[in-house]
């Protein structure tokens, strides 16, 4: 099933931008690191990159970690918190 | 330069890839949003910084300032060069502004300075005079200003 939602914040600057919209692909294939998705935590889809998976969790942190709450002040979420990867904009992390 | 092999030079070329990209990626955008609903997702930071200071509005000021009194004794090419830099910091001047009375006053500081708003207007309406002029009275007066605003700035912080 395909996502759209439209970006609030900055904590994935520089390569995902507030205002502008993602695509997101409901899973059908595994996870892995460094793919970024949209994560449910707190009641609020969140968009982060995986940076890091163990049985059952993941661990997520934001592309820009100056204005990021991620999992390094959340601890790691569960599989079942990912609710989709972002197939669009296609984003690699850099620097 | 580099050359593409129509003869216009790469890194133009790229620039309006990127431009026309951008148009329509905002075009699709806009029609997408009125054909569908679209949620929000959060690259959210729920720690803000909490780091406010007028000094930054004053350091760019004193850039305004300088450049200012400096403007009639520089060249042509420098007085367009001075102009493009007046300009952009007479704008940072009141982004740091506008940060400050956003983000760092609240309802308890204008119960107590009632004049804070009116302050602040007049503090960025200045800002602008001061980005649309080459006067030193306009960039003085702002400098003036922004210090008003670092008196009740300072003593917000020491209450």
């Amino acid at each position: 099933m395909l996502l759209v939602r439209r970006i609030t914040g900055n904590s994935m600057l520089p390569g995902y931008t507030p205002g502008s919209l993602i695509f997101g692909m409901a899973l059908t294939r595994r996870l892995k690191v460094g793919q970024v998705v949209i994560v449910e935590h707190n009641g609020m889809e969140k968009i982060k990159r995986i940076a890091e998976i163990r049985k059952g969790g993941v661990y997520v942190l934001g592309d820009n970690p100056v204005h990021s709450t991620d999992s390094r002040s959340f601890g790691w979420l569960p599989i079942s918190s990912v609710v989709a990867r972002v197939i669009w904009p296609c984003s690699k992390k850099t620097g | 330069m580099v050359k593409s092999p129509n003869g216009v030079p790469k890194t133009a070329n790229s620039c309006q890839q990127r431009y026309n990209r951008a148009v329509m990626e905002g075009l699709f955008s806009m029609k997408l949003s009125s054909l569908l609903p679209i949620k929000p997702v959060y690259a959210h930071c729920d720690l803000p910084c909490g780091v406010y200071d007028p000094a930054q509005a004053r350091i760019e000021a004193e850039s305004v300032l300088k450049i200012a009194e400096k403007y009639e004794s520089l060249d042509d090419y420098n007085k367009m060069r001075a102009v493009v830099i007046k300009e952009q910091r007479a704008e940072l001047v009141k982004h740091h502004l506008w940060v400050l009375w956003t983000d760092y006053f609240k309802p308890e500081h204008l119960e107590k300075y009632p004049q804070l708003h009116d302050l602040f207007w007049r503090t960025t309406k200045q800002a602008g005079e001061a980005k649309h002029h080459a006067g030193i009275e306009d960039a003085q007066k702002l400098l003036d200003l922004i210090d008003e605003i670092a008196e009740i700035f300072k003593a917000t912080k020491q209450a």
